[in-house]
């Protein structure tokens, strides 16, 4: 599935040339490293869980194949909190699919590596991958209310994946599905399972979708904008919630969201994605403090909490441009305060500024609020 | 759901009368009428104005109507002007074929829709897929009376494998079973496979994904419980449909039907019998509308409201 897969493309020595990658060998396999150092990429504590790899995920087109996800590199560490931050159409979820091998099917991985403990995940069979999805790996998404089928009860739903990835007794998965509801906060767990979701409240639904991402309880929790349609106390609920998780069971979390103010309340560190690229990477508090970026500075800037008037909230003017018609150098360039000469001829690295903090830009500024 | 019973049942027992009404008074407005029949009968010394008052045909209408319905509901259906032959005992004997035959056709047009639909939607634009929709556009195009020509052709006259007329033997039903299922099965294909296709973009497919269920799973069990609806609210459409065309396929394979029955009492203005036909077919095809609506709102948990919580 991983590179090669179509005959068309960039090939990817020329791709790779341009963003400044290496190849080593590590584990006896050839991979490729970013010139700005696995560094800013790795979690802080332990050997990380997940780490992907100058991902480019396409999009087949009319002309051309479109990057929607072009050399991403990133890890998640064990028991952290991983954050992707940016605008709509940005790449955030294509990320999250290509982990799991979900992309639509007009969209292949073309390029990198996923190493999930070890395997990599774009090399497995269709039956190896599905053994991890939902198992040691589950996802979350945003629609609570059309992520879980209509027409089958809740309790259906949770021990179906009980069944599918473990030998148990009805009685037992029904059981395990109970106590994992209860542990979401669902009261009257036992008797809810006969419920079907149209019976849940957007927040107990996103509760629901919750337990049966945890119920075989994986390594890593996928959640792409789990909060984006719930209102803000439940939002909180739920954000409370995946930090308990990860307190309780040593869980990782890939947390895919546009809203800095998610990120800030839960995620160790986080990547700041823009027109399918990272531009900055780094601890959450040092991206917050000392945002380098231009694009994140005006992430930050049009943070409703963070500036007081919210009357006169700051928008970053301009638009994204189109995968179509990316431009060759800074895709930022268009819609920067800083842009200078360079900026438009050609296209900035990713590059380690201070300690595990790395952004793509060729002129950075101090961020004044 | 017992208020949406007692509403629907309330307004089908309208819509019942009202039709039987209808049947009646077009009885009496057609052209001759059944004590000339009676009367010109060869072996009859019966004048046409003793036949009449007989019948209480000299009656106004809605006495006649009053008295017939009574006669109706209270079970006394009477007897064949024609034969003599009393119409509970010619409804009880057509009726056991009508069904079988209906039966046979509902069950083989919604049996191989639901698979092959759903097959052809997971293996969307495949040649499986555009070789059922060829069908389906066939099955939809094709007059039934031409495709049971086309069946008797085929089978008949060329293979000498199958009876072309009668009730005999179970040979004799695959041909007009065949013939009335066509439509129905042809409808159906295409219902079932957008049905499907729409259920298979839906968010839930990708949770389902995302839990590693198995793709057969999510056919078989996700995507086919979600496409049902639609299929079960044609249902009753499909029935009613099915019944009309019970007229013409009976009456050319000579099924002795209830349809087969009908059109000869018609033509031969057996008046009681026609009119009884007609009247309880009607009521046949109001239930099946009725019992379609109930049907459709409990397969759709959404709309069944309340039970749960
Ligand atoms: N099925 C698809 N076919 C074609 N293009 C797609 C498809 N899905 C996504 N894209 C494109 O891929 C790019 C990345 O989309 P993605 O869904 O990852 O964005 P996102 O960052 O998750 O945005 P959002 O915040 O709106 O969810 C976008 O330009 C989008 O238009
Ligand atoms: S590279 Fe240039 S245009 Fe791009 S963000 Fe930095 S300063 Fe702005
Ligand atoms: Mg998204």
């Amino acid at each position: 599935m991983a590179r090669g897969f179509w005959p068309f493309g960039p090939s990817a020595t020329t791709r790779d040339r341009r963003y400044g990658a290496t190849a080593t060998t590590r584990n006896g396999r050839h991979v490729l490293v970013l010139d700005c150092g696995g560094d800013v990429m790795t979690a802080s504590g332990a050997a990380p869980l997940l780490e992907v790899r100058d991902l480019v995920t396409s999009i087949k087109g009319r002309k051309q194949d479109l990057h929607a996800v072009d050399h991403v590199s990133f890890d998640v560490g064990k028991g952290e909190i991983f954050g992707v931050v940016g605008e709509s159409g940005c790449g955030k979820s294509m990320t999250a699919l290509s982990i799991l091998r979900l992309i639509p099917a007009n969209a292949a991985i073309t390029n990198g590596s996923i190493q999930f403990s070890g395997t990599d995940l774009t090399r497995l069979s269709n039956g190896e991958m599905r053994k991890i999805r939902g198992n040691r790996i589950s996802m979350v998404f945003q629609e609570p209310m059309t992520a879980l089928d209509p027409s089958f009860t809740v309790g259906t739903q949770i021990t179906e994946v009980i069944h599918a990835h473990s030998k148990v007794s009805k009685d037992e998965a029904r059981e395990r599905a109970a106590r994992m509801l209860d542990r979401l906060g669902i009261t009257n767990a036992a008797s809810r399972l006969d419920s079907y979701p149209h019976q849940f409240s957007g927040g107990m639904r996103q509760r629901v979708m919750m337990a049966l991402a945890l119920v075989m309880n994986p390594e890593l929790l996928i959640a792409d904008e789990p909060t984006t349609a719930l209102d803000v106390t439940i939002q909180a609920q739920i954000l409370d919630l995946i930090a308990e998780l990860r307190r309780d069971m040593g869980l990782s979390v890939l947390l895919i969201t546009h809203n800095l103010g998610v990120v800030h309340e839960v995620a160790d560190r986080v990547a700041v994605m823009y027109a399918g690229e990272i531009v900055e990477i780094g601890p959450v508090q040092q991206i917050f403090s000392n945002p380098q970026h231009p694009y994140t500075q005006g992430l930050l800037r049009s943070m409703p909490y963070l500036t007081e008037r919210q009357d006169r909230l700051y928008v970053i003017p301009g638009r994204v441009p189109e995968l179509r018609a990316m431009p060759t150098g800074c895709r930022f360039a268009a819609r920067c305060r800083n842009r200078i000469d360079i900026c438009t001829q050609q296209h900035p690295l990713l590059e380690e500024n201070e300690p595990r903090h790395a952004l793509r830009c060729f002129n950075p500024m101090p961020y004044v609020d | 759901m017992a208020r949406t019973i007692a509403y629907r049942g309330f307004y089908a027992v309208l819509l019942l009368v009202a039709s039987s009404f209808i049947v009646f008074y077009g009885m009496r407005l057609a052209p001759g009428d059944v004590a000339d029949v009676i009367a010109s009968h060869p072996t009859g010394q019966l004048t046409v104005e003793r036949v009449r008052e007989d019948l209480g045909l000299n009656n106004p209408l809605l006495v006649q109507y009053a008295h017939y319905m009574g006669d109706l509901l209270t079970g006394d259906l009477g007897i064949s002007l024609i034969t003599g032959e009393p119409i509970a005992e010619i409804l009880r004997t057509s009726s056991i074929y009508t069904l079988k035959l209906a039966a046979l056709a509902a069950l083989l047009s919604i049996g191989l829709a639901i698979p092959l639909g759903i097959l052809a939607a997971a293996k969307r634009n495949s040649l499986f897929d555009q070789a059922t929709m060829l069908v389906a556009v066939i099955g939809m195009g094709i007059p039934n009376f031409f495709l049971a020509v086309l069946l008797i052709q085929l089978f008949t006259v060329r293979l000498g494998w199958l009876p072309v007329a009668g009730y005999e033997t179970p040979k004799h039903i695959i041909m007009p079973a065949l013939v009335l299922a066509a439509e129905a099965l042809a409808i159906n294909l295409r219902v079932v496979r957008s049905s499907a296709l729409e259920e298979l973009s839906r968010d839930y497919v990708r949770t389902l994904k995302a839990k590693g269920m198995t793709n057969s799973r999510i056919l078989w069990v996700h995507v086919l419980r979600n496409s049902l609806p639609p299929v079960i609210a044609l249902a009753g459409i499909m029935m009613r449909t099915l019944l009309g065309y019970t007229l013409i396929v009976e009456t050319i394979f000579r099924w002795p039907g209830l349809g087969y029955q009908l059109v000869n009492a018609v033509l031969k203005r057996d008046y009681t019998l026609a009119q009884t036909l007609a009247i309880l077919l009607t009521a046949a095809v109001i239930l099946f509308n009725t019992i379609a609506d109930l049907l459709q709102q409990w397969a759709d948990p959404r709309t069944r409201g309340g039970s749960g919580h």
